[in-house]
This record gives C-alpha cells, sequence and structure tokens, in this order.
C-alpha cells in the first residue's frame, strides 16, 4: 500500500518537476543530483552513477530546430589526455541531448584566482599546462579547436593542476549565445576572427590563452589594458604576439608558445642555479656537512627533475629544437607531450618542413653533401606519443615496429633509409601521406590497414606491381619513378588516384591507365615516350616527360 | 538581524550598523553576508540567533556528527552542499532562505526540474523534519542526504 502511495507521489513530483524529460537510458543509468548552472539551451549538471556511485557532469542541450551535429561527440571519444576529462557516453531523445564526461572536482579558475592572486611563477606554470593540451588537441586529425578558452572553462584541482573542460561544444553550439554575466565575459577572450573577420584555425585558441595569460598577470582581460600592465619584458612580447590581431602574426603552434614560456623559465633556473652553485660552494668551503644534508633540497635544483633519456642523439636535438630548449636545459618526460613535429635529415635536426625539403633539394642536386647521420633505431619515437608529422631521411633505419603506437602519426618521410619492410604502418589508423623513396621495400600491402592514406611516394624501391595497392579507396597521389614496374595491372581500381609517376614498365601496356576517372596528371619517364605517343593520344589527363 | 541576500542593502545602511553594533564581532555576525568576502560562519550564527536555536540544537536536527558540526560553525570546515541542505532542515529554513544559505556557502542553488532537489524543496516547503526528507528520498529509490562520498568518477 506504502508503495503504491509512494509511486503515486514520485510520478506526481516527477510530472511536476520535469526530470523524465530526461533521455530514458540517461536517467536508468544515472541520478541527477545539483545543477551547476543553466540558460535556455543548456544545463550542466552533476550526476551520480546509480551502478558505482561515481560522480560524472552532464551537459545536457535543450533541442531546438537546429540541426544537431554528433561528430563532434565522436572526435571527444578519442581524446585521452591529461587535463582533459574522459568522455563518457551521449544519451539522445526528442528533447535533450545529453554529454557525459568525467567529473573533476576542484574550482573554476576565475573563482580560484579571485580568492588567491597568482604570482607570475604560477601563471606561467598554468599558461605552459595549456599549452600541453592546445598542443595535444590541436595535433589531432582532424584538430580539435576548442574556440571557448576562458577561466570559467579552466578547472584547477586540489593538486593544483590545470583541466580544461566543456571543449567541442562552441562548435556544437552558437558561441554567441553562451551565457556570461562574470566581470571578464567571454568576449575578451575570442579572437577577432570568431566574429568572422577570417576563418579560424587553431591560432584562435592561442589568441584566448594570450588573453588568459595576460589576465592571469594583470587581472585585465582586454588586450590594450593587459599589455602596459605587464613589467616582464618577455613575458609582455609573448602575449603580444599569442593576441595579434591576424593570426598569420601569432605563434604557429601552441609549441612554439610553450618554447617561449620556456625560454623565460629557462633563463630563470639558470640564474637560480648559478647562485644555488655558489652558495653550496661557501657552505663545503666552510666545511659545515650537516647543513649540506639539512639543505639536500636546494641542492635539488641541480638535478634536471624526470629527465629524459634518448638512445639517438639526433632525436634529443630534433626534439630540442622544436621545443626551443637549449643544450644544458632540462627537457622533462612531460614536455614530449607537446612535440607533435619532428624533422632529421642525415646528420641534421631541422625545424621545419621547409628547411627539410630546401635540405632535400640542394641534396639532390648535390649543392650540399649527403653525408648519413646513423642512426640505426627509431626506438625514441615510443616517448613522442602526440607526433602527428615525422621526417627521419638519411638514416640507417631498418626496423619500423616502433611506430606501431603513434597513433596520431599523419606524415611520414623515411627517404633513404634501408628499410624492406612496412607491416609496422599498416596500424597507423591516420596515415595520410608516407614517403618511402630510395628504401628497399618491395611489398606495399600492409598499407591497406591505412583507411585515409592519399599520398604514397614509393621511387626508387623496388616495387614490380600495383596488386599490392588492392583496397586504397582514397589514395590521390602515386610516385613510382625509378621503381621496377612489371605491370600496370590494378591500376585501375585506385579510383581516387588523381596524380601518378613512373619510369618503367617492363610489360610497356600503359592501357590500365585510361581506366582511372580521376586521373588529372601523370608523370612518366623519356623512355615510355614512344609507348605513350601510340597508347595514350586521347587521355583525358595531361602527360609530362621527366 | 541579517536578511537573505536577494533584497537591497545599501552601502548606507551597512555603515550605519557599523557604528551602531555594540562591536566589530556582532556586526559581522550580523552583517557578514553583505560584505565582499562573507563568512559562512558568522552567516549561519546569525541564522542561529534569528531561528532562536542554540548551534547545538541545529547540530542535532540536522543529523550532524557532533564535532564535524561544531567545525562548521566555528569555521573551520567548509560544509559540503549535502551537509548544508541538512543544516536548512536543522533551522527549519523555507525554500528561499534555504536557498540564499547554499548560495552563501558557494554550493548550486535547489534546481527544481532534478528531483531529488524538488522533494528536498518540498520538505523545506512542507516544514518537514530530516527524518521525514531522508524517508521521502527512500521511497522515491533516490541517494539519501550525506548518502555517501562525493567521488570523481
Amino acid at each position: 500500500m506504502k508503495d503504491d502511495r509512494g509511486d503515486a507521489f514520485r510520478e506526481t513530483l516527477q510530472a511536476a518537476c520535469g526530470d523524465q524529460q530526461y533521455p530514458e537510458d540517461f536517467l536508468a543509468k544515472f541520478e541527477p543530483f545539483e545543477c551547476f548552472s543553466h540558460n535556455e539551451t543548456c544545463e550542466t549538471l552533476l550526476v551520480k552513477q546509480r551502478e558505482t556511485g561515481l560522480f560524472y557532469v552532464a551537459k545536457c542541450y535543450v533541442k531546438t530546430d537546429a540541426p544537431f551535429r554528433t561528430l563532434e561527440a565522436v572526435i571527444l571519444q578519442s581524446l585521452d589526455h591529461r587535463g582533459l576529462p574522459r568522455f563518457v557516453g551521449e544519451f539522445e531523445n526528442e528533447n535533450y541531448l545529453c554529454v557525459v564526461r568525467e567529473y573533476v572536482e576542484g574550482m573554476p579558475l576565475d573563482r580560484f584566482v579571485a580568492r588567491c592572486k597568482p604570482t607570475q611563477e604560477k601563471a606561467v606554470e598554468w599558461a605552459l599546462s595549456l599549452c600541453d593540451i592546445l598542443a595535444y588537441l590541436h595535433g589531432r586529425v582532424p584538430p580539435v579547436i576548442h574556440r571557448d578558452i576562458k577561466p570559467q572553462n579552466l578547472i584547477v584541482d586540489p593538486q593544483g593542476e590545470l583541466w580544461l573542460i566543456d571543449f567541442g561544444i562552441s562548435r556544437l553550439f552558437d558561441p554567441s549565445k553562451a551565457e556570461d554575466t562574470v566581470s571578464c565575459g567571454t568576449k575578451n577572450f575570442s579572437s577577432p576572427e570568431q566574429y568572422g573577420y577570417a576563418q579560424t584555425d587553431a591560432r584562435a585558441d592561442l589568441f584566448s590563452m594570450g588573453i588568459l595569460l595576460g589576465w592571469l598577470l594583470t587581472g585585465e582581460c582586454k588586450r590594450e589594458l593587459i599589455l602596459p600592465g605587464i613589467a616582464n619584458r618577455r613575458l609582455r612580447h609573448i602575449v603580444e604576439k599569442c593576441t595579434a590581431f591576424a593570426p598569420r602574426d601569432r605563434y604557429a603552434t601552441a609549441a612554439r608558445v610553450r618554447a617561449g614560456l620556456l625560454a623565460l623559465d629557462g633563463r630563470r633556473q639558470r640564474r637560480i642555479l648559478g647562485w644555488s652553485c655558489a652558495v653550496l660552494a661557501c657552505l663545503l668551503c666552510l666545511g659545515i656537512g650537516f647543513c649540506l644534508g639539512r639543505y639536500a633540497e636546494s641542492a635539488g635544483f641541480l638535478r634536471a627533475p624526470e629527465a629524459v633519456v634518448f638512445r639517438e642523439p639526433l632525436v634529443e636535438q630534433a626534439v630540442r629544437m622544436t621545443l626551443g630548449l637549449f643544450p644544458e636545459e632540462p627537457l622533462r618526460e612531460k614536455d614530449l607531450l607537446s612535440v607533435t613535429e619532428l624533422f632529421i635529415y642525415g646528420d641534421q635536426p631541422l625545424p621545419d618542413p621547409e628547411s627539410f625539403n630546401a635540405l632535400c633539394d640542394k641534396r639532390a642536386r648535390k649543392e650540399a653533401p649527403s653525408p648519413n647521420g646513423g642512426m640505426t633505431s627509431l626506438e625514441d619515437m615510443k616517448k613522442l606519443k602526440n607526433l602527428s608529422i615525422l621526417f627521419v631521411a638519411g638514416e640507417d633505419i631498418a626496423d619500423l615496429s616502433p611506430l606501431t603506437g603513434l597513433v596520431a602519426l599523419r606524415i611520414l618521410d623515411l627517404r633513404h633509409n634501408p628499410v624492406s619492410d612496412i607491416t609496422p604502418l599498416g596500424s597507423l589508423p591516420y596515415l595520410a601521406e608516407v614517403c618511402l623513396y630510395g628504401t628497399r621495400v618491395a611489398d606495399l600491402s600492409p598499407l591497406a590497414g591505412c583507411p585515409v592514406l592519399t599520398h604514397i611516394d614509393a621511387g626508387k624501391t623496388f616495387i614490380t606491381s600495383l596488386e599490392s595497392l588492392q583496397g586504397l579507396d582514397g589514395l590521390k597521389s602515386l610516385r613510382l619513378s625509378g621503381a621496377p614496374l612489371h605491370t600496370l595491372r590494378g591500376v585501375g581500381e585506385l579510383g581516387s588516384l588523381e596524380r601518378l609517376s613512373l619510369t618503367e614498365v617492363t610489360d610497356g601496356d600503359l592501357t590500365p591507365m585510361l581506366g582511372n576517372p580521376a586521373l588529372k596528371e601523370v608523370e612518366l619517364g623519356e623512355a615510355l615516350r614512344p609507348a605513350t605517343q601510340e597508347q595514350l593520344d586521347e587521355a583525358p589527363f595531361q602527360v609530362i616527360y621527366r | 538581524m541579517a536578511k537573505p541576500p536577494g533584497q537591497a542593502q545599501t552601502t548606507h545602511t551597512l555603515q550605519r550598523r557599523l557604528f551602531e553594533a555594540p562591536d566589530f564581532d556582532a556586526f559581522l555576525q550580523d552583517n557578514a553576508a553583505w560584505m565582499t568576502t562573507p563568512r559562512l560562519c558568522y552567516y549561519l550564527a546569525g541564522l542561529c540567533r534569528e531561528k532562536g536555536r542554540t548551534a547545538g540544537e541545529v547540530i542535532r536536527l540536522a543529523g550532524l556528527d557532533r564535532t564535524y558540526g561544531y567545525q562548521l560553525f566555528n569555521g573551520t570546515r567548509k560544509p559540503s552542499r549535502d551537509k548544508l541542505i541538512q543544516i536548512c532542515f536543522g533551522l527549519e529554513l523555507s525554500v528561499v532562505e534555504a536557498q540564499a544559505l547554499l548560495k552563501m556557502g558557494e554550493k548550486s542553488p535547489l534546481y527544481p526540474k532534478i528531483l531529488r532537489d524538488a522533494a528536498i524543496m518540498r520538505c523545506l516547503h512542507d516544514e518537514k523534519t530530516l527524518l521525514q526528507v531522508q524517508e521521502l528520498l527512500d521511497r522515491l529509490g533516490l541517494t539519501l542526504l550525506d548518502g555517501g562520498e562525493r567521488h570523481e568518477g
């Protein structure tokens, strides 16, 4: 009887409170517990998982007539980084879309700072944490741009670590509708191009980060008020460059901002190091042994914390170049998460793909010597989990197995290495471009495991047939100059192919190319000119001879 | 007497009270809520006086552990949201007063769209006791007040 009354009461109360409007499967799994914030379009709830008693955060979006894009949730699911709450699930009915994520206990940065104004060191430390997070997000495929970086979306947890929340959402929803009655509104933190001056990219986030750093340092959130308020000249320059009106005048990547901030830090650390050494030397001279024991902490300055050791000196040099670290500066394990690009050719680490290509051209024209760098292993790459572009050319690398775990890898250049087995590349889900020029590869079939592959350069390899390329439906460019091709059979299967280059075909039959509907440009060796004129006279694509 | 936030309070009245109060502590006890850095414990003390209850009585009616309760009242400990809601029952606050206390404690206000919050609001409105609200929550299959620590998922 009592239960009946309970049920009836429950129904009345539920009907009155509107709790049942949330998706049924969401309510079956989670008990709504607290409402952190709400506006017309969205409610942020603290929810308790019924099964485990653990707490999560649910963003419940009120569905409107505007079309919903759920692709974002798919991207968010793949994110795994310290400082980003884990995505838990997505629930939907006709009223709501509820996105559930990990709950981070802590305080939003705006409230935290209102109680306790940060020192310059703390501000820089937070900016560095944010750089790490952004380098990771921007290095994803496709890049994840937050577009709503502001103190309210950064949480300081009880350990003092920074978390970035509510990302991707601003892409799902109209940011102009965002709440904000707080003194430092969203408006000041958004880059000018977010108001439609230009296409937004990763540099929009760097703008917001610059304002954030300036706000931490000065308490102001308008660029023109921040800049005069920063006493440290180098820091002022960093904030100024982050917040330049035109995106092209800003830092190109979060890793570069990080490098700038670390350079600032490095100078300070060296100064502290210098003083610590002097003090320690004095103490030693005085022979006060116990003091050394007691002040062992200050001796800690002399040791680099969690120092990273690389097997290949060239990799370390390239990593330091990317991060903007001097040779004597300590390199920490967590710094490595910011490394998304690495360029090495022979004995030289290079800062960007442009310098890499320039050196390639010089060496190809024999204007510069081509010394082999002598690297034998890619083992060090395992430490660079967020690597997205890797160029390692002119070394002695044969084993590619260390690349297996680099799931973010997008562009790989291994030219002039004694590689013959490329099986490990088949496990790279985002690999889009691969250069194997001048390697000993004879079989390309493992690349069938790379669903988004668009470019292959397998010039001067041992490839004899195209049949091993079955399944590469998205391939747009295939270079096989200098490869001893026996036949072109199978080229017709590559339905998206737009560019092809080759210098020899033993069976002399070029007609299979005519089966490629998308083909625009074919580059052929001079030796094939007679055969071409005979067979490809009315080909719909352009033919170039080299 | 401290009034719940939300009602207009001019700087002028605040200043008048500052000089009318017998000493600064007494002023703070009644007016802390209006200061830029409000102290929850002063606010609680003001509410106790307003309701004619001692801290001990409130702690007992709120079902709080004695030591823990006194730590909340003397400001050495910050209460969780559920503990603050328990205090609302200990003080027999109205819904409006309860919302004000939660705001003062920097906790989310009760949100009527959440079934659990709705049940709590209804019990406050009907002047139920802590035991009665717990019974209702249990009957509805919801987490009891202070029913388990908050853990990150």
